[in-house]
């Protein structure tokens, strides 16, 4: 049993004609016995930036009051939001700076940059980015992740058929995985809006 | 580095172990590839070396119920096959509207929830008021992370408190410092049974009074299917009239009469 299995925990990215999805389930469990249904692997940058934590969840807390700080410096230095690009740069130095003792984690980072770009990027616990033009995946269910994108991905979905697609995608996939599940919660972020849901699916 | 948790009793251990002899030797994540480079590296770093089926012997759960929160612990102090005591108090009084239960090692725990319990007291010296329920569940969190990566305290804390805007609250923070505010939850064997009743007989808004059932039905079921069920248990509530010892409930006295 891998330490990055240790919580369970499925996070996937996806991206939409100028906007993206960025989807996780809910799951806190040690090993098999589940703790929670309602914890949050999802975290907003800011407004057009959100980034997803896969992993040990002590970690993925751990990094994200590290990334809020480090963001909360950057803005008062450059009086502006962080753009994702330079977001996954940062995030990548945090993860590389503990190269020979790693956060357990695998980010999936999510944001519209300029001119509303989307911005979708994976990395290893170590910070080895990974960009994509389509869908990003981390978690214990990553791999049935894979497979439920590939299959329903398709390009330039409007924002509710974007939905749609990422959430039987992680619907999908968690139920082939027993480390993750109980729910999912998903962000679609437009240029002018974010819709946050919570998904119910099968709690067991 | 943590053998000595290990426990004798349970047959499965041995699958533990096997589990986790696997761990250092299979990488079965694509991600692991750097561990797999680097052996020795995974084998010193105190999180990926930490036993990952550490699960204590002992009892602790809590709940919230309709303006209070409540902690329950064994009070068994138990090293090996030796019961050392039997009216161990394993729940702390943070401050006047604060509980913590603490499971694990038992140094670990008592320097661990004493200085916890040092810093809160500072902290409402220097400014005059108390740190929130939530506050206090982070700088628990935030210490155990420090300590995580450099030598780590083997405990875990449920922590209930009472404010007055927010009500009754209760945190899950485990010994790798994983916080999660929960309704109900526990720690050790006695949580295979003790979340199972809950997760049947618990509901929001619970009176004292069904809490105290509930809170009866777990012990019962530990003590009627648990091998290793320690005899006692201690019972604390915190609400708004502040935290104190609501019960005991004990099927052994204690030898030692300490």
């Amino acid at each position: 049993m891998s330490i990055f299995e240790y919580n369970g925990s499925a996070v996937v990215a996806m991206v939409g004609k100028n906007c993206f999805a960025l989807a996780s389930d809910r799951r806190l469990g040690v090993q098999l016995q589940t703790l929670a249904t309602d914890f949050q692997k999802i975290y907003k940058i800011h407004d057009k930036l959100y980034v997803g934590l896969s992993g040990l969840a002590t970690d993925a807390q751990t990094l994200y009051q590290r990334l809020v700080f480090r963001h909360k410096l950057y803005q008062l230095r450059e009086e502006r939001g962080i753009k994702p690009e330079t977001f996954a740069s940062l995030v990548s130095a945090l993860l590389y700076e503990k190269r020979f003792g790693p956060y357990f984690c695998q980010p999936v980072i999510a944001g519209l940059g300029e001119d509303d770009k989307p911005f979708i990027c994976t990395m290893d616990s170590i910070g080895a980015k990974e960009l994509a033009k389509d869908f990003v995946v981390a978690g214990t269910a990553s791999e049935s992740l894979y497979g439920a994108c590939e299959s329903m991905y398709k390009p330039d979905m409007e924002p509710e058929e974007l939905f749609e697609t990422v959430s039987q995608a992680l619907l999908a996939s968690v139920d082939r995985d027993c480390l993750s599940g109980w729910g999912g919660h998903v962000f679609i972020v437009t240029p002018s809006q974010v819709i946050e849901r919570t998904l119910k699916a099968r709690m067991d | 580095m943590y053998k000595k948790h290990e426990t004798l009793i349970m047959p499965f251990t041995i699958v533990e172990i096997q589990i986790r002899n696997e761990l250092f030797c299979k990488a079965t994540h694509k991600r692991q590839s750097n561990a797999r480079l680097f052996p020795s590296l995974r084998r010193t770093h105190p999180v990926a070396e930490a036993d990952l089926l550490k699960v204590s012997m002992e009892c602790v759960f809590g709940l919230v119920g309709n303006g209070f929160a409540l902690v329950v612990a064994d009070t068994s102090a138990v090293h090996s096959i030796l019961v050392h005591k039997s009216n161990e108090d394993k729940i702390m009084v943070l401050d006047s509207h604060k509980l913590i239960g603490a499971s694990g090692e038992s140094g670990d725990r008592v320097q661990f929830t004493e200085y916890i319990q040092k810093n809160v007291h500072l902290y409402q010296f220097r400014n005059g008021i108390p740190l929130t329920t939530a506050a206090a569940a982070n700088f628990t969190r935030g210490e155990l992370a420090t300590a995580l990566r450099k030598s780590p305290y083997f405990v875990n804390l449920l922590l209930a408190g009472y404010d007055k805007e927010i009500g009754p609250s209760l945190y899950y923070i485990d010994y790798i410092a994983t916080l999660h505010k929960i309704e109900k939850g526990a720690f050790g064997y006695g949580s295979y049974f003790s979340l199972a009743m809950m997760d049947r007989h618990y509901h929001p808004g619970m009176t004292v009074d069904e809490a105290i059932d509930l809170v009866d039905k777990c012990i019962m079921e530990i003590r009627s299917r648990l091998v290793v069920a320690p005899p006692n248990f201690v019972i604390k509530i915190v609400d708004k009239d502040g935290a104190r010892e609501y019960a005991w409930r004990e099927s052994v006295k204690d030898v030692s009469g300490a």
